[in-house]
Formats: structure tokens, C-alpha cells, sequence
């Protein structure tokens, strides 16, 4: 028989200036990502990962850290799913000036983001959310709202993705069979897009793990309060504690590497469509 | 139960259905053909319930269903990707109406046997998922769980498209016998003629949103409406041409390049009016020589030369080039005729454009 690999290893054999150009870059690329996180690996000896261990700020910044993150994370898929999902769905006049007013959040300078923050929260509106119902800046609530608004804009973004590629006759499907609005969006839209949802969480969620200009405008960057990772490794290197901000610069690592295994994951087992 | 559209308009998008009218009675099945793009789709998803018309109505025995919800009009649907809901089992997609219609389950439960074993898909229940069925199976598992809440009409858009033809003849015909033992009322949209002549009891054309002639077989195929309809049985058979006399219920047209025939007309032509008429390839035949001609076949006979001949399976379509006009015609003929004819490109033969499956129209 004439397997297909009898007929395709020539082909891939044959020296290809194209593929090998390819090749060249993407090695190239690799390296300096590669040397990048692994040149401060010196910096990491035993006696400085035990010592790490002990450390209540290191512990206190990675505490604050996945819990406001987590917060900003759920809040921003609670609010943005419905919204993502009208915006999938609809066709309305001024729908282009909605989407790229709810896209701003994240392509603007954070640092700029934390300042508009800022200056909303003193404004008559913001002082009365801040008196009635939460304190915001220089606060851990501070945290929570300036990722939150971050993620946000990036929930949507992805959500409405997921939403735009479930076929709108599974919905017609359910309700022809005597479903609601309601119903078909419990038991069948949400249902399909929920690995697209959950990994859109995973996402917003190792984003606002790394926000730091927002964040650090907003809430400020006082130790043992408002230090979440990304303010620690800031302020350690700004008071010239390299092997303190590396071990931290790690923490972040693995939790990324996490983030971006597990999205991996559900992708490939996720997908219905 | 009868459903019945009055001048519905739609407008979606830029997709428009024109004014588009119809009834179907009870246990009968009505099949739209058109192609893609000619709105076949925009129009069940209105019957549906999906979009709402502009104008017209839709009466579900009488009841006004035009700006119901889809949840509130009882009627099954088959959209072309089917839609099984992919994280439900099998046995979940058919109980899913059970629910929202607040059928009992033991009672939802024993419909599913029953409908299981019509369908035969008894063996398919336990499967955890919908994705491991082959496209036979989807589809049968579909029908089950739209027939699960007893609608009054089902809607089927394309159901074979996505079957390999084996299986699709085998499920055609099956599905014919289904509903004539449910007594379903059907409203099919397809593309394919050969599907459409096979299941229908009414057929229905439709171009460009506009739903051109509903009728018969024998209406759509020999008294078309309009040259759009014609096109769709008439291969290359379309010629133009003037009426030049004009009988009693028949009048005498003849193109341009000087083809003359005769053709059955229930209409008023004017002598000098342009006209266009044609032929299905299958009702043109081969006069064989030294056979007497039946009285069906003694006008319209004219010597033509063969050009080329093809092989389609099961029939062969033969080109022709008509002596003295020099216009070029198509015919198909079954294949165990062909063989005894012995025909090939450049033989001379007599055929016979049958008069009474001629059709002819003014020109648009």
C-alpha cells in the first residue's frame, strides 16, 4: 500500500528555505522568552525559598492577591455574561459605540484608568457609594473595583465570542419545544457556552492577578493592606530586595502557567461546536 | 391540523419573503424547493416563530398564531444542523419538551418508547452523548424529540442534506411512511427535486423570498407559472420565440431561428405575441423507425442530429442540434431504452416533443 507517509516524508525532508526561516524564528523567540524568566534564577538559592516560606508579607501579598483578584474576576463574569450575551444577539443602532466604549477599559493606560477611578470616586456620585455602601480608595474594595472594571470590558470580549459562535437554532430549537427566554438560556445557551465562560473567568482572573497600574493608583500601596503581588515585587525592588521581588516574580509565574495550562485544557475538551 | 399563510412578509437583515401564501391541510405534506439562498430557511424560522412578519398572517387551524411566541405555537422543528443539544444524553434531548410543556414524566417516558421503537432508535436511548450518532441516527433522534410534545405541524428545513445518498433514499421513504401513520402535517423545504417529488402531496417553489407556484406535481412540472418555476425541469429545452397561429387551446410558436411547434395553452395569445416555451428533457422520446405513430405523438416530430451523449446513472442525456433550426435541445431517456436505440454522437434520429407536456409563457 501507498500510506500517505511514504507520500508526505519527502516532501517534509526536502531543505525549505520557508519552513527553515519559520523554524529560525520561532527558536529565536522561544530562547529570549526562555532566558528571560530563567536569568533570575540565581537569585532563587534554598536558603532564600525557605526563608520566603516564613515571610508573612510574601504570604499576606499572595493571600490578597487570589482573593481580590477572585472577586474581580466573578463580579466582572456575573455582569459581563448577560452582556455579552445581548451583545451577541442584538442588532441595534449605536451597537459599534457601545462596543468600543465597553473595550476601553482595557486598552487605555491602566494608570490612566486608576486616575479616572480615582476622580470618580471624589465626585458627588462616587463620595455617596463610598459613604453608603462601600469605602473604595486606598481600601482593599479599591482593588476590587479598579480590576473588576479591567476584566470586565475583557469578559465581555471573550464571552460574546463564545456566545457568536453557538447557532441561534439551538435557542429556536428549545423554544419550539415550549421553552421560554428564561429557560432557553438556562438549560441550553449557558450550558453550551459554559467552557467558553469558565475559561473567559480564568482569564479576567490571571489578568486582574497581575494588575498593578489601576490597582496601585486607586487603592494606593501600603503594606499589609492594600499589597497585592504585583505592588509587592514593586515595592522590594524599589527598596532594592532582588531576591525577594524574584521569589515573588516566580509566585506569579507558576500561577500563570497555571492559568494558561488549565484554559488550554478546557478548550480542547470543551469545545461542542 | 391545517395551517394556513396569508400574504406574509418578511424582512430580516436584508433578506425579504415576498407576500408569501399557502395552505396546508391536515396529515398533508407541502415541499418547498428552491435554492440556497432563496429563503427556505428565512421562511420556517417565521412559521417558527422567530421572526415576526411584517404584514400577512398565520393561522394554525384557524387560530392566529402570526405574533406568537415559538414556545407558544406547538410546532416541530428541524433545523438543517438539527440542533440535538450536545451536553444532554440522547434520552434528554427527546425528554426535553417534557418539561417546558409540563408533560407527567411517566407519561413523557412511555411516548418515548413508543416514538423509540417507530423511529427504531430504541438501541440509542442510553447514550450519554448526541455526537457519537451517525447523521441517520441524529436525525431520527431529532424527529423524536420534536414529535415528543405532539405538534400540530412539523417543520423540517433540509433534513437530508447531510446524509451520503444511501441512506438518504432508505430515510426518505421511511419518513414518508412515518407520517402517514401519525397523520403529521409537513412543511419541508429542500433543494433537491428528486426528494421533493418522493415525499410531497402539494409542492411549492420558491425564488429569491418569493414563493413562485404552489400545486401538483404535474402543475409545477408541465403548466408552470412562471419561467423561474419552467427553469427548474427545463435544462437547456427553454426557447424564445412568437406565437404565429393561434387554435383552440393550443397556439403555434416558432423561435427566431425558425424551431415551429405546437403547444397546449389555456391562455389568450395574441398572433406576434413573444413568447417563451419548453420542455422537460424526460418528455421529449425517440421515434423509433418503421413503429406507427400514436395519435400523442403525431406533431411536433422533427429530425435532429445527436451531439453528444452522457451517462447520468440509471437514465442518459442526450444532446440534440433540431435540423433546419440549427437550436440545441437536451433529452433524458432510461438507460435500459437507450440501450436498445443504439444511438451515438452524430447519429440522426426523429423525436417527438410531446404537445400536451409542453408549456409556454408570455414573455417577461
Amino acid at each position: 500500500m501507498m500510506g500517505q507517509e511514504n507520500f508526505r516524508r519527502p516532501s517534509l525532508r526536502r531543505p525549505d528555505p520557508f519552513h527553515m526561516t519559520l523554524v529560525g524564528l520561532v527558536a529565536l523567540i522561544v530562547a529570549y522568552i526562555g532566558l528571560l524568566f530563567f536569568s533570575q534564577i540565581t537569585y532563587l538559592t534554598l536558603g532564600t525559598l525557605l526563608d520566603s516560606l516564613k515571610d508573612k508579607e510574601i504570604w499576606f501579598a499572595l493571600g490578597l492577591s487570589l482573593k481580590t483578584s477572585f472577586w474581580a474576576a466573578g463580579i466582572a463574569v456575573f455582569f459581563g455574561t448577560p452582556i455579552a450575551y445581548f451583545l451577541a444577539r442584538n442588532h441595534f443602532r449605536g451597537k459599534i459605540l457601545v462596543d468600543t466604549l465597553l473595550d476601553l477599559p482595557t486598552v487605555i493606560s491602566p494608570v490612566a484608568l486608576g486616575a479616572v477611578l480615582l476622580i470618580f470616586f471624589n465626585t458627588p456620585l462616587g463620595l455617596w457609594v463610598q459613604e453608603r455602601l462601600f469605602p473604595v480608595v486606598f481600601n482593599v474594595t479599591g482593588i476590587i473595583v479598579a480590576q473588576a472594571t479591567i476584566t470586565l470590558s475583557l469578559v465581555i470580549r471573550l464571552v460574546k465570542a463564545v456566545f457568536e459562535t453557538i447557532d441561534p437554532h439551538f435557542e429556536i430549537a428549545a423554544r419550539v419545544l415550549g421553552e421560554n427566554r428564561w429557560g432557553t438560556f438556562w438549560r441550553v445557551t449557558l450550558p453550551l457556552a459554559r467552557p467558553g465562560i469558565l475559561s473567559a473567568f480564568i482569564l479576567a482572573w490571571a489578568r486582574a492577578l497581575g494588575e498593578f497600574g489601576a490597582t496601585v493608583t486607586l487603592a494606593g500601596a501600603t503594606k499589609f493592606k492594600t499589597e497585592t503581588l504585583p505592588i509587592a515585587i514593586y515595592l522590594n525592588l524599589a527598596s532594592v530586595r532582588i531576591e525577594k521581588a524574584v521569589v515573588l516574580i516566580w509566585i506569579l509565574i507558576i500561577l500563570s502557567c497555571l492559568v494558561l495550562l488549565s484554559v488550554r485544557y478546557l478548550y480542547r475538551r470543551g469545545i461542542y461546536f | 391540523m391545517s395551517i394556513t399563510l396569508h400574504g406574509v412578509r418578511v424582512e430580516v437583515q436584508g433578506f425579504y419573503l415576498k407576500d408569501v401564501s399557502f395552505k396546508v391541510e391536515k396529515g398533508k405534506c407541502l415541499v418547498i424547493v428552491g435554492p440556497s439562498g432563496a429563503g427556505k430557511t428565512l421562511l420556517l424560522d417565521t412559521i417558527a416563530g422567530v421572526y415576526i412578519p411584517k404584514k400577512g398572517s398565520i393561522l394554525l387551524e384557524g387560530r392566529d398564531i402570526t405574533r406568537a411566541r415559538p414556545e407558544e405555537r406547538n410546532v416541530g422543528y428541524l433545523p438543517q444542523n438539527l440542533a440535538l443539544f450536545p451536553h444532554l444524553s440522547v434520552l434528554e434531548n427527546i425528554l426535553f419538551g417534557a418539561r417546558a410543556r409540563k408533560i407527567p414524566l411517566d407519561k413523557a417516558q412511555a411516548r418515548v418508547k413508543e416514538l423509540a421503537k417507530l423511529l427504531r432508535i430504541e438501541h440509542l436511548l442510553n447514550r450519554p452523548s448526541p455526537l457519537t450518532l451517525s447523521g441517520g441516527e441524529k436525525q431520527r433522534v431529532a424527529l423524536a424529540r420534536a414529535l415528543l410534545v405532539e405538534p400540530s405541524v412539523i417543520l423540517l428545513d433540509e433534513p437530508f442534506s447531510s446524509l451520503d445518498n444511501f441512506i438518504k433514499r432508505e430515510l426518505t421513504l421511511y419518513l414518508k411512511e412515518v407520517f402517514s401513520t401519525l397523520e403529521s402535517t409537513v412543511i419541508h423545504v429542500t433543494h433537491d427535486l428528486q426528494e421533493a417529488f418522493l415525499l410531497a402531496d402539494i409542492l411549492g417553489v420558491m425564488l429569491e423570498g418569493k414563493l413562485e407556484q404552489v400545486g401538483t406535481r404535474e402543475d409545477i412540472c408541465y403548466r408552470p407559472a412562471t419561467l423561474g418555476v419552467a427553469r427548474l425541469f427545463a435544462g437547456s429545452n427553454i426557447f424564445r420565440g412568437q406565437v404565429i397561429e393561434n387554435k383552440s387551446g393550443a397556439v403555434v410558436a416558432k423561435t427566431f431561428q425558425g424551431l415551429t411547434l405546437e403547444l397546449p395553452s389555456k391562455r389568450d395569445f395574441r398572433i406576434g405575441q413573444r413568447v417563451v416555451f419548453g420542455i422537460s428533457p424526460r418528455e421529449i422520446m425517440i421515434i423509433r423507425p418503421g413503429r406507427p405513430l400514436r395519435a400523442k405523438v403525431q406533431v411536433n416530430v422533427l429530425p435532429a442530429q445527436v451531439t453528444n451523449v452522457l451517462d447520468s446513472y440509471g437514465s442518459h442525456l442526450v444532446f440534440l442540434r433540431l435540423e433546419g433550426s440549427g437550436e440545441k435541445a437536451e433529452m433524458e431517456i432510461p438507460t435500459y431504452v437507450f440501450r436498445d436505440l443504439n444511438i451515438n454522437p452524430g447519429s440522426r434520429v426523429q423525436v417527438c416533443f410531446k404537445k400536451d407536456y409542453l408549456w409556454v409563457l408570455p414573455e417577461e
